[in-house]
């Protein structure tokens, strides 16, 4: 049997950090991954892109919400037929996995080898979470349905911001082992070894297409300049639960990481085909403005769409 | 050449007094070649062997390809009725009957409905026409493709569940952003985002509502790197200031919008205007002279004439006569030749002696007169005629309602001698009540079940 392991957390929280851990840690081993993202292009899957590894990218949008259920259902028969040990699936960050288990008895016998669901590893941004659990009723989902639950960016936090996190996923989750950790920077055995499927009762996913959240994908011209970069995020960023992509600036390339007002551009040492930033909005299709503003006031000859 | 100028007052720079010629040719192209117009916008060879004659007599600056607002509603799911020398309408709602936002999934592609049929003319018309005229793209505008997806409901909608059309809007917005993509990858120009309702929703709804959706489509269209326009029909004149603050390149009226007064308001914004040839009065039923007429009357009422291009008012009728747009195009492009054409010219008035208006007071049911352009093509008129006919099943009892259309003369006529300045208009009783105002269900009942009780009182 396949051991599966479903990854959720919000837009940014850390789940592809964890996913670098995870590939690391069973790098001895044969390991799957789906990967899902929103927009054309999938960021994450050239993040996580590295031999030996089987893996599918699913785009447009949730694996849980109708428009690519299907799609998720068939990634998921076609991987069982590998010889895999583990297949993880990084969700996107609106993902309510309600109905995983639904999904599952789709997949049953129409795949080659039974999966094992050991659970999800639910991944909390420590810094927005009591905020945005509020707001978005799949990051409950996400933390109900979860086997265990890791809050990142614990460096960030002080105790009695930690105590009122503890209280909150409490009341949601009382079962799931907690792990408070930065980077994700925790014994991956610890989580994974101790998985045991969630007993709440499967429900409908929240995903729908109307929670799906707007994207736009930027593209840039040779001569764009690292400050002219920078400006450009600091303006849109406000408006964005997540920035993500790679840039070229002076021959070299760069990835780009942004969650909230906080922005990452980091050398990159892989190839990049085409430099892309996607950018998902907080703030709905609005954020079309935004971005013409921003580039007509600090990159209007060397960032387009 | 001709795209030079017309991009030139896109950039709102001076012309020295040149001005550019769109004609809106869009069933109407496919009479050129003696096709239908259902002909015209469903097989690709045909489209282009239509166009390269309206580039052939008309001479545009710039040109649409096709001009069909049902198409996004079509690719959606929702059922059109082909005429056949009209754009196809709308005749069932997708939302008709629940309140969702359609799936992202169905946002269009390169092989989405008839869109294989528009690119192909797109792309052929680029290579052939593309280095001397501008090449419009027409999409449907957020407002109206959402209420062809929701039906009349939306109008309901837009006073009991104000944040469910901003979703939908929203969501017609974004597949309007798609829409252009694939319009600018086939090499447009121009896209124009035609959205005859808006003159239907106050400034105000508008504001609050609809207006983040619309600048989100031409903020998109200026990323993109092209130009943009915003049609409007029927009376937008209070529309006009808000339409600009969604900061399009250009606005497109027609007849029911004076241009001095709505110039006034696009040169304070810089945004250029573009009118508006009476469709019907002059371009179908008026002769050569009364439309170079029209054309240099029209250009002599604006004073700047910079950020001005000359258009028919909207999707040019399918018959009208080829000399008709011929004498528009000599008007625009050579005025001072067409004016030694027209001196003593005056045209006749509207013959309205054969027209009774009917004694009101003395009928014994209310009388609704229901006064459109064209109930099936003009789809303000289409939501008013529907207002009217999907409440008449209660108030039958007392009320009676005709329909008037503005291309069929004795029409006219009975238009002109009630008098009315702007279409469409619902009168009860010989009264002008909804004057380019989509009424609320409740609220016509309620104006008819009062009326009629006024004339029972003895």
């Amino acid at each position: 049997m396949i051991k599966l392991v479903l990854l959720t957390g919000f837009l940014g929280a850390g789940k592809t950090t964890l996913l670098q851990r995870l590939l690391e840690h069973f790098g001895n081993e044969p390991t799957g991954l789906i990967v899902n993202d929103f927009g054309k292009v999938n960021i994450d899957a050239r993040l996580l892109e590295q031999d030996g590894i089987a893996m599918a990218e699913l785009e447009n949008g949730s694996i849980f919400c109708s428009c690519i259920k299907e799609n998720f259902i068939n990634a998921l028969i076609r991987l069982s037929g590998e010889n895999l040990t583990y297949l993880f699936i990084e969700a996107s960050g609106l993902a309510d996995p309600g109905n995983m288990a639904q999904i599952l008895a789709v997949v049953g016998s129409r795949g080659s080898r039974p999966y094992d669901y050991r659970g999800s590893v639910c991944v909390l941004d420590g810094e927005s979470f009591l905020e945005m659990a509020d707001l978005l009723p799949a990051i409950g989902n996400q933390l109900k349905h979860a086997s265990a639950v890791l809050v990142n960016k614990e460096d960030l936090l002080c105790q009695e911001r930690i105590s009122r996190i503890r209280e909150r996923i409490g009341e949601i989750n009382r079962e799931a082992p907690l792990f408070f950790t930065s980077y994700c920077e925790i014994d991956i055995d610890d989580v994974i070894e101790g998985l045991a499927s969630s007993k709440e009762e499967a429900g409908e996913s929240t995903n729908t297409p109307e929670n799906r959240p707007y994207s736009l994908i930027l593209r840039q011209n040779d001569n764009l300049t690292m400050e002219e970069l920078r400006s450009f995020l600091s303006h849109i960023a406000p408006r964005t639960y997540r920035i993500k992509g790679f840039a070229r600036l002076s021959g070299k390339a760069y990835s780009i990481s942004g969650v909230g007002t906080h922005i990452m551009i980091l050398p990159w040492k892989g190839e990049i085909a085409s430099p892309e930033i996607v950018l998902i909005s907080s703030v709905g299709i609005g954020i079309t403005g935004a971005v013409s503003e921003g580039i007509g006031k600090y990159a209007s000859r060397s960032l387009r769409l | 050449m001709g795209k030079e100028l017309l991009m030139k007052v896109l950039n709102h720079e001076d012309t020295d007094g040149r001005i550019p010629w769109v004609p809106f040719a869009g069933v109407h192209a496919g009479k050129l070649k003696g096709y239908t117009g259902k002909e015209t916008l469903t097989d690709a060879s045909k489209l282009i062997e239509c166009l390269r004659e309206v580039h052939k007599l008309y001479e545009p600056d710039g040109m649409p390809i096709v001009f069909d607002l049902q198409l996004e509603a079509e690719i959606l799911g929702c059922d059109l009725l082909w005429a056949e020398n009209n754009p196809p309408s709308v005749v069932s709602h997708l939302l008709a009957d629940e309140k969702r936002i359609p799936c992202a999934c169905k946002f269009p592609t390169r092989e989405s409905g008839r869109i294989p049929v528009i690119l192909e003319a797109m792309e052929a018309m680029k290579r052939e026409v593309g280095d001397d005229t501008a090449l419009y793209g027409l999409i449907c505008g957020p407002l109206t493709l959402a209420s062809h997806l929701r039906g009349s409901a939306f109008f309901k909608d837009m006073r009991k569940d104000p944040d469910y059309v901003i979703q939908l809007v929203s969501y017609c917005a974004e597949y309007a952003q798609r829409m252009a993509e694939l319009y600018i990858e086939a090499g447009m120009d121009v896209i124009a985002v035609v959205d005859p309702l808006v003159s239907q929703v106050s400034p105000k709804a508008f504001a609050t509502l609809l207006s983040d959706s619309f600048k989100a489509v031409f903020d998109y269209i200026r990323l993109k790197g092209v130009k943009s326009s915003f049609f409007v029909c029927g009376n937008a004149t209070n529309q006009i200031e808000v339409m600009c603050e969604t900061m399009p390149d250009s606005i497109a009226v027609d007849e029911n919008v004076n241009m001095v007064t709505a110039k006034s308001v696009t040169d304070r914004f810089n945004i250029a205007l573009s009118g508006n040839i009476p469709l019907t009065t002059t371009m179908l039923f008026g002769t050569q002279q009364d439309n170079m007429k029209g054309v240099l009357d029209l250009l002599d009422s604006i004073g700047n004439k910079q950020n001005l291009i000359i258009s028919p008012g909207c999707d040019m009728p399918y018959d009208v006569p080829l000399e008709n747009a011929v004498a528009c195009t000599l008007a625009v492009h050579r005025p001072e030749e067409a004016r030694t054409l027209v001196a003593n010219y005056s045209s006749d008035e509207v013959d309205v002696s054969g027209i009774e208006i009917p004694e009101y007071a003395a009928l014994d049911k209310v009388l609704i007169e229901i006064f459109t352009l064209d109930p099936e093509q003009c789809a303000a008129c289409t939501y008013m005629v529907k207002s009217v006919e999907d409440v008449y099943g209660e108030i039958r009892d007392m009320a009676d309602y005709n329909v008037y259309k503005y291309f069929i003369k004795e029409d006219i006529a009975r238009t002109s001698k009630m008098g009315l300045k702007n279409l469409p208009t619902i009168c009860i009783d010989g009264e002008s009540v909804y004057i380019s105002i989509i009424p609320d269900r409740d609220e016509l009942i309620a104006e008819v079940t009062r009326r009629y009780e006024m004339k029972r009182k003895p």
